[in-house]
């Protein structure tokens, strides 16, 4: 497989191809079904509560998976920051509300960079078990500090300008914080994909003690994109919070999962060293699609974390699959030829 | 040369292997190999590495199945289609990298998938299987503790542990793969005999060594494999090392050493007493620009743990290194890198290269910084960077797009040669440059770190292959168990020299020497 | 050949011993919280924090299973939740079948007739379902090659979603459950609650296969060195499978015994409680990379925490100290790993300075 910055590769191309037509597929499948609900001006209305918290998730948790490594704690962490943004400005009495936003930025950085440290300190263990412990620690403070209560109040703008507000843009309505979210996408993928930063994260999880040995500063690299996941978790829900209105500690149960599974989706490995943009936009676009669609015919969460569930073991099981029959293959040909 | 067949017919040969060929993805491990084992004789297996030596054990264990081919245990065709069978026919096999459980026990180590069970519910007997492993290890003269816990025992108690589990199995076949290569010289000689004590008692041993001891110690006859194809059997009264090594390699060995001309200058790295716990100590010498210092010695001596902690691999815990006049200490290779000190790892694979990545990819990596253009990266100046590697050293490819992982081992040291390269190193750290090279790219590469040395760098080479050592230092630094016995001079070098300083002693002698 | 013997033993090793100061901090810990609130340390209490643990350490002593051959499972609260559920719902129908039967036929109340589903078959069926779920963990994990923590995290969802449609959305409560099932954990014997002479028998299975089976044998195998486990023949991906499978039979076990002490089943019962799983596991000494735990040692571990959440309960530190639980099991948890990581260090730094130089 050839380098995956610069020149897209034919592969990855292909995958891209796919996912959009899976967009398409899933869509006219359910416009058949609900032809008055699922629409396309409904659902781009709907991106506010299907896509753009999730999308800011996946983008920190590329991160992370490139390097090879996972990270389990993003959805407690978006829910620690949130409610420390809530807490703080405790519906007006508490401290200034740009001081509160960026005092849950600070938190969301905070997590990551704690996660990072975790992971680069010990490195006999797996940041998997790092991450699944901190995820309860995170959301156990989120407990501690809101108990069973709901921090809200917020300026009117917050809710009613970002959470609901749209720009009328080439005739459509379209939710603010989904142009925000998009803004971000070219900058990130110059950034991952066209920067010697971004470089060197592909390089570290493509192979980090070769990476190491060429000069790279390999735990630098783990530090900053851990902390950056935990940044983006934080966006993450601070968008979640302002569509809703409030913060309860248990705010983003499952977006974990999502997250994963929109990167993945999107050409990222568990194993390392891919992972692609557009590809995360398209699987993004996918995973909205589906999930409005589902809600709209059953509306019932456990049904919809259920399906999500089931996308991120296939998109994880069927790679695998292929690349063992790919495997098998070649040995038959190879062995097809020993016997000519 | 023996001809097959030239021996009694049928009687007395245990083992009788004709055609294996076994396929992977990519690569022709064994192509057509044949070999036979008497009954009792001890038979030596010997090549370079990827010559097919591992594969060919695994598929006498049946760890893996050969795509075509016989096997013939005592006459009988057999098929080995698990490990379990090959056990119960007799075969068994000690690796090179244990396959021990560290966390268990050496009794349990002994009988994993053996295990002694009694009583009605056939239940693990523990002290039955703690008696016997205890037996077992008796025998071969050893006292180690059947509940002591297997990591914590040292490489050569581990060995032994493991050829009690083979006796355990009541092998008759026994494959020992480079039996001594972390043992001391009293180690050694007790693997010896008892390895000749096993052959008495009517057992055949396949003996995989790199080293020439073993093999003209213990063997009656030697087989060299080279490329994944059997290469000849010889008596071992018949064969003397030069002939092994020639068929080993596939040529006169002296022919590609090139002349060394360049001026000794200034010195460039300087280190005093490092040590490291557990793995060197008191490690003292000098290089100079223009020189190619040697640094040998046997497996397991600490040459790599040196390197990789003035480097900056590793941290040393005490001693100094003086880098160009100035002291230093790096907590990562990418500050000696920074430096000017650059490291070519033992295992280009895992530490050089990225192997999906292409050579012009592999190639920029440390210097990705000087590959902008308006802080984005510049495909056309990594790209004359790939190039450049690929001219100036001679790489065999299409084009800077190919993968590394699509090249030859010669070539691939070329590229992480390349990379180093473009990172201006002056001092030039490699750690056994030719180890699977094929013989036109060693020979590149002997002449690109003479043309180096020649531009004033200063080489430290690591390396187990005498000749190489010989032909191109100016002088060897030889370290034994982990501290320096000897530096030797150009001049002074001899084989029997360094081999004897190579050498592990007893203890005392060390003391009182 | 004459040699001194090699004895690797080591007194320093007994007070090493990780049983033995788990114990010791166990004491510690109840009579600390004990000095603080005599209720805790009566046995009254002690008694109860016993049945409590119970149904934790019937799950720790799966979870054991699943990280000796390195693999890890957080589907189990899901697990336990689809076993009660389908179990649950089993029992509902064919008690209300056999009540608009029996008072067809005329008898008096409901109450008369509250014995239909019978219990072992409940109990055959909930660790049914618990297995099945295992055999899907463990088929993803050890044939399709999907990383255990991303496997279980959406087969988590997947069950709980499960749970949900097979509960069609209600609960199963005390009216809907037969006597037998709500009588099972209120048992006492020998002044032991039911469900600690259940996990206790559970405990001395899984101590013979562990210790005395071939097959137990290999599941430390595995963790310890699978590559060497494959070179002897062990077949590495069936023995991870069986792990799974037994994790998610205890699961389910544990899935009947939860909702029997609770009088309740719900479609999301038990979320979160696989940390405490977990938590019990790496306190009791079990490796999270696999190869090496003790038996004896999760049990303590599940215990320690039990002590601890009683514990934290009956000392009514701040207010109510319900919130803090789970930020402490984090921190515990970690706090768990990393000491013994430095432990693992300390211990390679020994046997780095006894090397002969």
């Amino acid at each position: 497989m050839a380098s995956v910055t610069g020149k897209i590769p034919a592969f990855l191309r292909r995958r891209e191809w796919l996912l959009a037509a899976l967009v398409l597929l899933v869509f006219f499948w359910f416009n058949a079904r609900e032809p008055d609900n699922y629409t396309f001006f409904k659902l781009l209305n709907q991106t506010r509560v299907y896509m753009v918290d999730v999308g800011f998730m996946a983008l920190g948790m590329l991160l992370v998976l490139i390097l090879g490594d996972i990270d389990i704690s993003v959805a407690a962490t978006a829910a620690l920051s949130a409610t420390v943004m809530g807490v703080a400005y405790r519906g007006g009495q508490g401290l200034p509300f740009w001081l509160s936003i960026l005092l849950m930025l600070l938190t969301g950085a905070a997590c990551g960079l704690a996660n990072g440290l975790l992971v680069i300190r010990f490195k006999e263990l797996f940041p998997m078990i790092i991450t699944l412990s901190t995820q309860t620690l995170y959301r156990g403070i989120a407990y501690i500090i809101l108990k069973d209560q709901s921090a809200g109040g917020f300026p009117a703008w917050y809710a009613k300008d970002l959470g609901y507000g749209s720009l009328p843009l080439l005739g459509l309505d379209v939710p603010i914080m989904l142009l925000i979210l998009l803004l971000i996408f070219p900058f990130y993928y110059l950034w991952l994909h066209r920067t010697a930063a971004g470089r060197r994260l592909f390089a570290a999880g493509t192979n980090i003690t070769a990476s190491r040995y060429s000069g790279l500063h390999t735990d630098r690299i783990k530090l900053t994109a851990f902390l950056l996941n935990g940044l983006f978790a934080a966006i993450g829900g601070f968008f979640l919070t302002s569509r809703t209105g409030s913060v309860k500690y248990t705010i983003g149960t499952g977006f974990e999962m999502q997250a994963i599974a929109v990167a993945v989706l999107g050409g990222a490995s568990t194993s390392g060293g891919r992972g692609s943009v557009p590809g995360l936009l398209l699987a993004l676009l996918l995973l909205t699609a589906l999930k409005n669609g589902l809600m709209l015919l059953y509306n019932d969460a456990f049904i919809l974390n259920l399906s999500v569930g089931l996308l991120l073991i296939l998109v994880v099981l069927i790679p695998n699959l292929f690349s063992a029959l790919a495997d098998r293959r070649r040995v038959l040909r190879q062995r097809l030829q020993l016997a000519k | 040369m023996q001809e097959m067949g030239a021996h009694p017919a049928g009687d007395g040969l245990v083992l009788e292997i004709t055609g294996v060929t076994k396929i992977f993805p990519g690569i022709r491990a064994l192509d057509d190999v044949r070999f036979d084992l008497r009954r009792g004789e001890i038979h030596a297996l010997i090549g370079e590495n990827g010559a097919g030596k591992s594969t060919f054990i695994k598929v006498l264990t049946g760890v893996h199945q050969p795509d075509s081919g016989t096997i013939l245990l005592n006459g009988q065709p057999v098929r080995m289609t698990d490990p379990l069978v090959a056990r119960r026919l007799g075969i068994a096999a000690i690796y090179q990298h244990l396959a021990a459980y560290p966390h268990l026990s050496v009794a349990e180590n002994i009988f994993m998938g053996n295990e002694q069970l009694s009583g009605p519910l056939q239940f693990i007997n523990w002290p039955g299987t703690r008696r016997r492993a205890a037996a077992l290890l008796k025998s071969l003269g050893s006292g180690i503790d059947p509940a002591a816990k297997m990591g914590e025992l040292s490489v050569a108690q581990q060995q032994i542990v493991e050829i009690a589990k083979a006796l355990s199995q009541d092998a008759s076949v026994l494959i020992m793969d480079e039996p001594t290569a972390a043992l001391s010289q009293t180690e050694s000689e007790e693997l010896y005999a008892i390895v000749r004590g096993l052959k008495e008692k009517g057992t055949s041993v396949i003996l995989i060594s790199h080293r020439f001891e073993d093999v003209y110690s213990l063997a009656d006859r030697v087989t060299v494999l080279r490329d994944g194809r059997y290469i000849g059997t010889w008596d071992i009264q018949e064969a003397d090392s030069a002939l092994l090594v020639n068929h080993m390699v596939g040529r006169s060995i002296d022919q590609f050493f090139p002349q060394k001309t360049a001026p000794i200058g200034k010195e460039l790295l300087r280190v005093d007493k490092l040590g490291r716990t557990g793995f060197f100590s008191e490690v003292s010498f000098s290089l100079r620009a223009g020189e190619i210092l040697g640094l040998t010695g046997l497996v397991g001596a600490g040459r790599t743990e040196v390197v990789e902690a003035i480097c900056g691999v590793t941290r040393p815990d005490s001693g100094s290194i003086t880098l160009e006049g100035k002291e230093v200490r790096f907590t990562r290779p990418g500050e000696a890198l920074g430096r000017g000190l650059a490291l070519l790892p033992e295992d280009r694979q895992k530490q050089g290269l990225l192997l999906p990545w292409s050579i012009e990819d592999n190639v920029s990596l440390p210097t990705l910084e000087a590959c902008k253009k308006h802080r984005l990266l510049s495909r056309p100046l990594i790209s004359r960077l790939g190039s450049k590697a690929i001219e100036q050293l001679a790489i065999k490819a299409r084009s800077g797009l190919d993968t590394a992982e699509s090249l030859s081992g010669g070539n691939q040291q070329k590229v992480v040669l390349g990379k180093l390269l473009s990172s201006r190193a002056r001092v030039m750290v490699m750690d056994e440059p030719t180890k699977g090279v094929d013989v036109g790219s060693k020979a590149a590469i002997y002449q690109i770190m003479c043309d180096l040395a020649a531009q004033g760098f200063g080489i430290l080479m690591v390396s187990s292959e005498m000749p190489e050592v010989m032909a191109m230092c100016d002088r060897a630094v030889i370290m034994r168990q982990g501290r320096v016995s000897a530096i030797l001079d150009r001049a002074d070098f001899t084989p029997e020299g360094i081999l004897r300083a190579s050498m592990p002693v007893e203890r005392k002698e060390a003391a009182g020497a | 050949m004459s040699k001194p013997p090699v004895k690797v033993f080591n007194p320093g090793r007994l007070l090493r011993n990780r049983e033995l100061g788990l114990s010791l901090v166990l004491l510690a810990l109840v009579g600390l919280i004990g000095l603080r609130n005599p209720a805790f340390a009566s046995i009254n209490n002690l008694q109860f924090i016993l049945g409590d643990t119970a149904i934790m350490i019937v799950l720790a002593l799966g979870m054991m299973c699943v990280l000796l051959v390195g693999s890890i499972d957080i589907s189990i609260s899901a697990v336990m939740a689809l076993s009660a559920m389908t179990a649950g719902i089993v029992m509902k129908n064919n008690l209300s079948q056999a009540e608009a039967q029996a008072l067809a036929e005329g008898a008096v109340s409901a109450a008369a007739v509250k014995v239909s589903t019978p219990l072992p078959l409940l109990l055959l069926l909930a660790a049914g379902v618990g297995a099945g779920c295992g055999l899907v963990n463990g088929l993803l994990i050890s044939y399709g090659r999907v990383l255990p923590i991303v496997a279980t995290l959406g087969s988590q969802y997947i069950i709980y979603g499960l749970s949900h449609l097979v509960s069609g959305g209600q609960a199963v409560y005390r009216k809907d459950m037969s006597e037998d099932f709500i009588q099972f954990t209120r048992g006492s014997f020998l002044g032991f609650n039911s469900k600690v002479w259940i996990m206790l028998a559970a405990f001395l299975v899984l101590l013979v296969f562990i210790t005395y089976t071939r097959h137990g044998r290999r599941l430390y195998a595995v963790g310890s060195n699978a590559e060497a486990a494959r070179l002897s023949g062990i077949n590495v991906r069936a023995v991870t499978l069986s792990a799974h499978v037994i994790m998610g039979i205890l699961a389910g076990l544990a899935g009947m015994l939860y909702a029997s002490h609770d009088n309740k089943i719900t479609q999301d019962m038990a979320m979160g409680y696989e940390m405490y799983v977990i938590a019990a596991c790496v306190i009791g000494g079990v490796s999270v990379t696999g190869g090496s735990g003790k038996i004896l040692g999760v049990a303590l571990g599940a215990l320690t925490i039990g002590v601890i959440n009683n514990g934290l309960t009956m000392l009514r530190l701040t207010g109510n100290s319900e919130f803090w639980k789970k930020a402490i099991q984090g921190a515990v948890i970690l706090v768990a790993i990393i000491t013994n990581v430095y432990i693992q260090r300390g211990h390679e730094r020994r046997v780095l300075r006894e090397r002969r130089l």
